[in-house]
């Protein structure tokens, strides 16, 4: 994750990181990104047979779990901080998870604020990141972290 | 059983180390004795029975299996199998199996035939039967694990298992509207619906399931798959019975919209993604009737407009390149 976060920041704050696996994962901002903006997240050749959570997390070393997340784990849905993409989720997140569309692909929007909890990312670095979700929470190979910028 | 043995045996001598054409087609699925698919390579101990079903069988000959050790030299045919205990799959007479069954091989532990499993790397072989002795191209070693202990024991005097009562209930399954076999492997590929359909002669409702619903989820009725290979089974139970219709996963078909017409002098937009959300880039191959600029046509004149298209494949997907014609008028 170092890795791909590294390649982000050198590449000039692009918006876009490439997985291990081709997976493409895009943000619509980087910076500047205030209280209540709606980022639009869109992912392209993700491996449809892994279900992920697209969240705003703080930043954490390669290898582990990244948290907190604005939402947590969105199981119900409800809380918009989190978004649960999954073609073969579980009875209970049938209609919940949102699957993938042909290709691994997925276009979501999330409304973020600095806060995560009492953490505050205009102070720590946080990150959109997209991790398997908590059918395989231990699986960190799928992890990719695009990193944000809050106005201060 | 003397005339499958004595070319068994000529084979051996004769094409002991000719390598493998190419790679065989025929495909082993593992399951259990329902036919029901195992995940993984399994583990046998001498006296167990080995259960598989076979996809993309040759449409002509006929195959023999058998116990075998791994060739030395990849691509290389067995030296040491078990030529005894060889099967027959075929749709023709003396045959032990039709492709269409769960196959069932006793394995042994080698000792008979020259090995020993418990420290040879054991599978099954696979190759073209008596009828195309010289073809080599379904030539195939597929491993299992031999276990030197049984997987269960059975203890003297304990009450055997309990065994499901028999049922004459009878399934009939259609996938997308024709009559299914169960055991025999379809094909779907990536992105394909299948919709199931079962009755029961009973008239008692049919449940079906996915056993590899990671891959192959199912929906009510219609099943998919989410990757470009590996295999799938899905289960149709009434009562206590069960049908099991394994399917082989293969890449799915990229295409792209390529209904278009328009007069001369109109412009029109040309679809910007495949059906798998890949761009799409055209290129026209009649520059005087129609020009392509990004993904813009230009109907410059009368006749017959003739369109590349092209996208990038992945794993799961072949890569798209497909003609599109149109007529200007």
């Amino acid at each position: 994750m170092i890795g791909v976060l590294v390649s982000v920041f050198t590449a000039n704050f692009s918006s876009a990181v490439t997985g291990p696996a081709g997976e493409v994962l895009k943000v619509s901002k980087m910076t500047g990104i205030k209280s209540g903006d709606k980022l639009t997240i869109t992912g392209q050749h993700f491996d449809e047979t892994v279900g992920i959570y697209v969240a705003l997390c703080t930043i954490v070393k390669k290898g582990l779990l990244p948290t907190p997340c604005g939402g947590g784990i969105d199981e119900t849905g409800l809380t918009g901080a989190s978004i649960w993409i999954s073609s073969n989720p579980p009875s209970y997140g049938v209609g919940l998870a949102k699957p993938f569309q042909p290709g691994g692909r997925f276009n979501v929007s999330i409304k973020v604020s600095p806060m995560i909890g009492k953490i505050d990312c205009r102070k720590v670095k946080c990150a959109i990141y997209v991790r398997a979700d908590h059918t395989r929470g231990d699986d960190r190979t799928h992890d990719l972290a695009i990193p944000l910028s809050f106005v201060k | 059983m003397r005339r499958l043995i004595s070319v068994l045996a000529a084979l051996v001598v004769g094409t002991s180390l000719a390598p493998a054409a190419h790679a065989a087609g025929t495909k082993v699925m593992f399951t259990q004795v329902t036919g029901a698919p195992i995940s993984g390579t399994p583990s046998v101990a001498a006296g167990e029975t080995l259960h598989f079903v076979l996809g993309n069988f040759p449409a002509s000959g006929g195959l023999y299996i058998f116990q075998a050790v791994k060739p030395k030299v990849n691509g290389s045919k067995v030296t040491q199998f078990d030529q005894k205990g060889a099967l027959m799959i075929s749709n023709g007479s003396g045959a032990n199996f039709t492709p269409a069954q769960v196959i069932a091989l006793t394995i042994n532990n080698g000792n008979s035939w020259g090995a020993d499993c418990a420290h040879q790397q054991c599978g099954l072989w696979l190759e073209y039967n008596y009828e195309k002795p010289n073809d080599r191209s379904e030539d195939q070693f597929v491993p299992f694990t031999f276990s030197a202990l049984p997987t269960a024991v059975a203890t003297p005097g304990a009450s055997p298992a309990p065994t499901m009562p028999a049922t004459t209930e009878t399934l009939s399954v259609k996938i997308n509207g024709i009559v299914a076999q169960a055991n025999t492997p379809g094909k779907i590929a990536y992105r394909e619906v299948l919709t199931f359909e079962a009755t029961s002669e009973s008239g008692a409702p049919v449940t079906f399931k996915s056993y590899t619903p990671d891959l192959c989820p199912l929906t009510e009725n219609k099943v998919t798959a989410l990757k470009g290979s590996g295999q799938c089974d899905i289960a149709a139970t009434v009562g206590s019975k069960s049908s099991h219709f394994p399917f082989i996963v293969g890449p799915g078909v990229q295409n792209v919209k390529s209904s278009y017409s328009g007069k001369v002098g109109k412009s029109i937009a040309l679809a910007k993604e495949s059906n798998f959300g890949e761009m799409v880039s055209y290129s026209s191959k009649t520059a005087k009737i129609c020009t392509v600029k990004g993904r813009t046509l230009k109907l410059n004149k009368k006749g017959n407009c003739l369109l590349e298209a092209s996208a990038f494949g992945t794993d799961n997907y072949s890569a798209l390149k497909t003609a599109i014609a149109l007529s200007v008028k």
